[in-house]
């Protein structure tokens, strides 16, 4: 195909390599582009430009300190409106006050606070060494934070909860994944109605799964706090969550309070439950692996699950009798019907096929996981559940939620190992989340699947979807692709759980022994 | 605005009571100054990034687009240091201490098997945090997309590279001189690349150091950036950021902190630390290979 190449000079410009190839991916995108490149006009780089045929971009003289843009498209108006959209990403990127100023973003705190006076919260996604500056001086400011960002000292934290504790404003993070704000989704958040369940959740994806679920159950949620995976660990003392419960509190539209976390601290947790007791408003605690008793002793109803958080929820909103969980979850998540597929699905399996291996991208939907496969199964087991959005996986590359490509291979390699019966899955929806999850998973899933075939075997794979009918991605288009697949799927996490062990239970040699009690079990 | 300077380079200190010149870009973490002669290069640095050559260190402010200054604005000496008084800011040099960016003894080097180890070790973690878009890893892998400037850049680096090791100066020499603002960014890669090569040849005290830096000094100024160009014209002098020096010396160390230092080296600019580090464990291969060859005798 022929092409013309058109160009621009910016004089005495310098931006950083990251932008420049940010704005050239953006102009390859436009119609009618076929090449787009922002380079400073060096010889060098004229060089490697008239090699790719785009001399002539720099036919009006450039020098070592003017940047070239330069694009080759198929007519002059795709190269006129590709140079014109160069020019206003440049503007943009540097403030620069003779840019247009529509589409300005502001560079920093200041200049945000400029453009929104009443703005009264701070997201804060930085590298973690910048982050505390940032938060800082977004409280001293007088704004709530949102702390996305990772690798913050212990001591930071601290430091920063305590600023924010005196001024009455909240700081959510670090590492914090999750919030719904006075409807606005912050991080990886779904897209669920309003209603009248308030939660507080150090457990980030506990929180999406949760948040979905009310939804699905046909109630709303007013405010979802995340505190940050460390709020209950004995340091920082669950500064946070004590705020937020506060807050909820006084929150006229939240009726019932759910509170999240993964095991937390045993005095932590204390005094946490202190602080509800003979509380106002119903509240729902979900502790991993917590305290049944203790959670009752203070008025609230303990929930063992992420999905028995929801539906306990749910019903106390809704006024109706709240059924306490039994001593082992068994009961509120396996049913005959379940019994019954797991038998059906066990007979497919080679006497060898014993073990369930959990390749998540959720780490609390990973604890939830272990602690249901526990109550059913016991500890004296080989099961491998792995959280691969652990710091341990993630170095240097994106997160699972996001970039499928790790967790893909794993699915593959572990089809080769002639003990794995479940594969266990789950698939997280929502804002910031892959735009296709289910479509990136499946061809993964079924080449695990004909690797296990080839071997004389068969992959029984597991999976929950965690997400809603109006996340981005669509509940039922992904769930719809998982089946299509020939994944076993079910509504919540826990349950999808509970079929694999229901599963692994049956391939061991019939039903399951006498559950272990779940709700008092430190995990 | 005051912003109070911490540190400052000896030449530095000795032309502030001249200078006169114009901002050419500021940064969040970084502010460059036209500093006098059309190619003279003045940093203004946050603290956190640690001495650089030609450079200004200040504390007390976490973004130094909050000040206000902006490219253009016009630099003047001042009785404290120097001011933009356009931005009604100025920088206090009264109680910053003198800073050297000669490489230290203990960033000097000696090719070992530990050594060799601790640049393999290196060469992973800095794998391992390399944004796209640099030169890490140096030899594009199959398949990955990368753009004409860094296709280009991995040639000359793999063809300048076997030139060195077998002591052909002359062709690594003209083969330094193409790299000189090859590639995309602030610093082009290429620049960064080269500095890194240079503190290692420096480190290492290798013979074909002086060879290159001659080259890239006669050639810098009209090959590439104002800003690379200063850069490449203090490693050809044997003035190299402290970044650098923490660098080598964690590797000389074979030190728990050299996660740190890779981590330090390469959160400066987007692509620039990454790009200086494949320069640097690439002079360090060249170190090793030299002294594992097994000397010729004549029967």
């Amino acid at each position: 195909m022929t092409h013309i190449v058109r160009g621009a000079v910016h004089r005495n410009s310098y931006r950083d390599s990251v932008e420049l190839m940010g704005i050239a991916a953006q102009l390859e995108q436009l119609s009618g582009i076929q090449r787009a490149g922002l380079v400073m006009a060096t010889p060098a780089n004229l060089a490697v430009l008239a090699e790719a045929g785009m001399a002539e971009a720099a036919a009006g003289g450039a020098g070592p300190n003017d940047l070239v843009v330069a694009v080759a498209a198929i007519d002059d108006p795709a190269a006129d409106h590709a140079l014109t959209t160069a020019a206003t990403l440049l503007a943009a990127g540097t403030g620069n006050p003779d840019g247009p100023q529509e589409v300005r973003t502001a560079q920093t705190l200041g200049e945000g606070l400029a453009e929104l006076p009443d703005a009264n919260l701070a997201l804060v996604s930085t590298p973690g060494t910048y982050a505390t500056a940032e938060a800082l001086r977004a409280l001293k400011r007088g704004l709530n934070v949102f702390l996305f960002s990772d690798n913050v000292p212990i001591e930071d934290e601290i430091h920063l909860k305590e600023l924010a504790e005196r001024k009455g404003i909240l700081v959510m993070g670090p590492d914090c994944g999750t919030a719904i704000v006075g409807g606005v989704p912050l991080g990886f958040a779904n897209a669920v109605r309003r209603g009248p369940i308030g939660l507080v959740g150090a457990s980030g994806t506990g929180l999406q799964q949760v948040t979905s679920l009310i939804h699905r159950f046909g109630s709303g949620v007013s405010q979802a706090f995340g505190t940050g995976g460390r709020d209950l660990d004995e340091r920082v003392g669950g500064i946070t969550m004590l705020a937020a419960t506060r807050r909820l509190l006084t929150d006229p539209e939240t009726k019932v309070i759910v509170l999240i976390s993964k095991p937390p601290s045993a005095i932590v947790a204390a005094r946490i439950l202190d602080a509800i007791r003979s509380s106002p408003k119903p509240i729902v605690v979900n502790f991993l692996g917590g305290d049944a008793a203790a959670v009752q002793a203070v008025g609230a109803h303990p929930a063992p699950t992420f999905e028995s958080a929801a539906r306990t929820a749910v019903a106390l909103a809704r006024g109706e009798p709240v059924v306490e969980p039994a001593p082992d979850l068994t009961a509120g998540l396996r049913d005959h019907e379940m019994d019954v597929v797991a038998e059906a699905a066990a007979g497919r399996l080679a006497p060898e096929q014993r073990e369930i291996r959990g390749l998540y991208s959720g780490g609390s939907l990973a604890g939830e996981a272990k602690v249901v496969l526990r109550a059913l199964l016991g500890s004296e087991r080989h099961d491998g559940i792995l959280d691969l959005g652990d710091d341990e996986y993630t170095v240097g590359r994106p997160h699972p939620m996001i970039d499928p490509r790790l967790r893909n291979e794993h699915i593959v390699a572990t089809a080769g190992e002639p003990a794995v019966a479940v594969l266990l899955l789950d698939v997280v929806l929502g804002h910031g989340s892959h735009p296709d999850p289910a479509e990136a998973l499946a061809p993964a899933i079924a080449d695990a699947m004909a690797v296990a075939i080839s071997a004389g075997r068969q992959l029984l794979v597991v999976a929950s979807v965690c997400g809603t009918d109006l996340d981005p991605q669509g509940l039922e288009r992904q769930e719809r692709i998982l089946a299509q697949t020939g994944v076993m799927l079910e509504p919540s996490n826990a349950r999808a759980a509970m079929l694999a062990a229901c599963i692994a239970a049956a391939a061991a040699g019939g039903a399951a022994g006498a559950p272990t009690p779940l709700v008092g079990a430190a995990d | 605005m005051t912003l109070a300077a911490t540190r400052l380079t000896p030449d530095v200190a000795g032309r502030l009571p001249s200078l006169g010149g114009r901002v050419r870009s500021v940064h969040r973490a970084a502010i460059y100054l036209d500093a006098g002669s059309p190619r003279a290069v003045l940093v203004v640095a946050l603290d956190e990034v640690g001495g650089v050559p030609d450079g200004i260190l200040v504390q007390g402010i976490a973004d130094l687009r909050e000040t206000g200054i902006r490219p253009g604005m016009a630099v003047v000496p001042s009785t404290r240091g120097v001011s933009i008084p356009s931005a009604a800011a100025e920088i206090d040099v009264t109680n910053a201490i003198s800073w050297s960016p000669t490489l230290p003894p203990a960033a000097r080097l000696r090719p070992t098997p530990e050594l060799d180890r601790t640049v393999a070790v290196a060469r992973r973690l800095a794998a391992a945090h390399a944004c796209p878009g640099g030169l890490a890893p140096a030899v594009p892998r199959a398949g990955r997309e990368i753009d004409p400037w860094q296709a280009r850049a991995a040639q000359l680096i793999d063809r300048q590279l076997t030139a060195l090791a077998t002591a052909d100066v002359a062709t690594a020499r003209d083969l330094t001189v193409e790299l000189i603002g090859l590639g995309v960014g602030l610093t082009p890669s290429g620049d960064d690349y080269l500095v890194g090569l240079l503190a290692g040849l420096e480190a290492t005290d290798d013979p074909a150091r002086l060879g290159l830096a001659t080259a890239i000094a006669a050639q810098s100024d009209r090959r590439t950036t104002a800003i690379g160009a200063a850069a490449l014209r203090h490693a050809a002098a044997g003035a190299f950021a402290e970044r650098l020096h923490d660098m080598l010396i964690a590797l000389g160390r074979g030190s728990l902190d050299l996660a740190t230092a890779i981590e330090r080296t390469m959160a400066y600019g987007a692509t620039s630390g990454s790009d200086t580090l494949v320069g640097l464990f690439g002079a360090l291969d060249l170190a090793s290979a030299r002294s594992s060859d097994v000397p010729v005798v004549a029967a």
